[in-house]
């Protein structure tokens, strides 16, 4: 009696990482992965997060293991069961976003582990920044209209470009590594990138010293990335997020050319385990209130931690509600079905966007969003999602609610990449003459309009 | 492969992060146990049919949300068209155990003007030597609420049938006596008497004939 559809789709299932399954790779090149699906490439990657954490200099080590064991995450659960209580719901935080790892000096193993994705795409050439060369080859105009976001030219470039490199110098170790798209991987990725190119440093600064700048805040009363949150003035087109600039406005700076996404993820998301330490405010009498409370009342009424949630989870709607314009405008007869389905955004998008991709995707597609992410900021992420979901469109439009949310959550393992560049780049990043940022300022102003989960 | 249920009922399952929701639902699902499992991230989706009389089969829609509190706000939007719920604990995790009431204070204030019948679970009761929560404590709060008390492991496949299935009669129970209605624009009971076709992903020439208006 059991459903159908399970384990026939989700033969990668690395989420759930059958050690029965996986054969260990010891961390050898495997450029020729086998098609069939019987060979799970396994890597094992041991990585000291800890490590990183006392100094910034560390070279990352890898530690292929020889033994066939798995290899498990450290379950904060087990190992620390006597550990403070908030402790242990921060670690497990930890490995489900791709950030810049500040945890409490910890050993983290990480089992990669993915199954056999096809020898497709494992030629080294793929991780090389040539994306950005590829697909302005194949359509410049693509580039053009992603481009909603103003750039700083020549300075966004050099800013970027040890990201560029990034993922060149991590291409020989991923290459390595073997290709694996668990979450633990881009994070523990990001990190071991962090530290091991100075040049990389620029980059991920960003990211840390804003978890670092809230950590410090967040245990002064007065966090003054609530009120940046907060205050959003939706004036400027190009600065969506226009924060009222605290005494971090070198962060903040920084953190802009990575896009208002960016930021957000900055402020709301890698910064959320330093919230966590704090006492259990969530069982203060008002937080249940809390999605009933106006936005703008909310700094008065509420836990400042709630709010952040709540005001990032109201932002996300926005971001959900302008996906879902451009969903409509480029994929009418799939929208529509969704719709019928009630198949909203949410259910999707945060798998995917949250990650960046690095669930979703195996890592070397991931790595090619990530280079026009880079670029283009937040807009390449949903453009990416409007590409798959063209390009899965067929699959999709005869199933139903439940089929469509597992296939979108459990993307298929062999997803052939230029393909989905091609129908990435076949995405119009316009609407009734309106910009990606055109659009997605208009429902900032306009909230009402923009909350598909609520208005369920 | 075609398969006839009497109704679909759509569960959610939630908890603290880590308490195990992910790897008690691929247990029931898949029949195994993950020994490497990631956080799940916003929700995940799973199905399955029960047969809880010879010749009756309810397909059940399982969500399975993120425990972490930063996928809060998203979650628990989904509570409302859910017609039941699993509400987990780790029994070797006191803390997990005490926020209980927030969830189910949590479920209750967004489950409106419907209503979700929990079931309370006990989960990991194979690490016995961790317990933190015993037995009858957890018995008795969820007694104050009107819960089933179970306790189960996926890794040692304790009482996860039991635990689905218990929640099921009891929500079918409830349908039978009208007390749960189907209703137009709610997700939580869906009816099965016309034959639905199962198909599995693959399967994408058959077109969906259910209406969903």
């Amino acid at each position: 009696m059991a459903n159908t559809t399970t384990g026939t789709r989700d033969r990668r299932d690395s989420r759930c990482g059958l050690s029965g399954e996986a054969i260990v790779q010891n961390g050898c090149v495997v450029t020729e992965l086998a098609t069939s699906d019987i060979h799970n490439h396994t890597n094992n990657h041991h990585h000291d997060l800890s490590s990183t954490m006392h100094s910034e200099t560390v070279v990352p080590t890898y530690k292929p293991s020889c033994s066939s064991t798995p290899i498990y995450y450290c379950s904060p659960q087990k190992n620390y069961s006597d550990m403070n209580q908030d402790c242990h719901s921060l670690t497990s935080q930890d490995s489900g976003i791709p950030t810049l790892e500040i945890n409490p000096p910890e050993p983290i193993i990480h089992a990669h582990q993915r199954t056999g994705d096809g020898g497709l795409v494992s030629d080294s050439s793929f991780y090389s920044p040539a994306t950005l060369t590829l697909e302005d080859s194949t359509d410049g105009n693509s580039i053009r209209k992603s481009s909603t976001f103003p750039r700083s030219g020549y300075d966004s470039i050099r800013h970027l470009s040890p990201a560029l490199r990034l993922s060149t110098t991590s291409g020989a170790a991923v290459g390595a590594l073997n290709r694996s798209d668990d979450i633990s991987s881009m994070s523990s990725m990001s990190t071991e990138l962090s530290v091991s190119n100075e040049d990389i440093l620029d980059f991920t600064v960003t990211s840390s010293s804003s978890a670092i700048v809230t950590l410090e805040t967040d245990d002064s009363s007065g966090s003054h990335f609530t009120d940046v949150t907060l205050t959003t003035s939706p004036g400027n087109p190009g600065d969506l997020w226009s924060p009222v600039r605290g005494p971090h406005q070198e962060e903040d700076g920084r953190l802009k050319k990575l896009g208002p996404l960016a930021s957000l993820f900055n402020r709301s998301l890698f910064a959320r385990r330093v919230k966590d330490n704090r006492p259990v405010e969530q069982k203060d009498p008002g937080w249940k209130l809390f999605g009933k409370v106006p936005l703008r009342e909310g700094p008065i009424k509420d836990p400042k931690r709630i709010q952040k949630v709540e005001i990032f989870f109201l932002q996300m709607l926005t971001y959900f509600a302008a996906f879902e314009v451009f969903f409509e405008e480029n994929l009418p007869k799939l929208f529509a079905h969704f719709q019928k389905n009630n198949l909203t955004p949410d259910i999707y998008l945060i798998d995917w966007i949250f990650t960046l991709y690095s669930k979703s995707l195996p890592l070397d597609l991931a790595c090619r969003v990530w280079d026009v992410f880079c670029r283009d900021h937040e807009e390449f992420l949903f453009r990416t999602g409007l590409g798959l979901l063209r390009l899965y469109q067929d699959v999709l439009s005869p199933m139903d609610f439940i089929h469509m949310a597992q296939f979108l959550t459990r993307l298929p393992d062999l997803i052939p990449a230029d393909q989905l560049f091609q129908h990435i780049t076949a995405i119009h990043m316009t609407s009734r003459n309106r910009k990606w940022a055109q659009v997605l300022q208009a429902l900032q102003k306009d909230p009402e309009r923009c909350s598909p989960v609520l208005k369920r | 492969m075609e398969a006839i249920w009497l109704y679909q009922f759509r569960l959610i399952v939630i908890g603290d992060s880590t308490v195990g929701k992910s790897c008690l639902i691929r247990r029931f699902t898949e029949g195994r146990f993950a020994q490497v499992s990631d956080p799940t991230v916003g929700v995940d989706f799973f199905s399955r049919l029960v047969e809880i009389e010879p010749g009756k089969r309810i397909k059940l829609q399982i969500w399975d949300t993120a425990g972490q509190e930063r996928f809060r706000s998203i979650t628990r939007a989904y509570y409302r068209n859910s017609v039941g719920g699993l509400l987990l604990f780790d029994i070797t995790n006191r803390r997990s155990f005490q926020n209980v009431h927030d969830w189910l204070e949590e479920a209750r204030s967004h489950v409106q003007p419907h209503n979700i019948v929990f079931l309370l679970v006990g989960h990991k009761c194979d690490l016995e030597a961790q317990r933190e929560v015993t037995r009858q404590e957890a018995e008795k709060l969820a007694g104050a609420y009107g819960m089933r008390y179970v306790e189960t492991s996926a890794r040692d496949a304790i009482n996860v049938e039991h635990a689905f299935t218990e929640l099921t009669r009891d929500i079918f129970a409830l349908v039978r006596t009208g007390e749960i209605t189907i209703q137009e624009g709610w997700e939580g009971v869906k009816s099965g008497f016309v034959p639905n076709v199962v198909h599995s992903s693959e399967e994408v020439t058959k077109s969906d004939r259910r209406c969903l208006c």
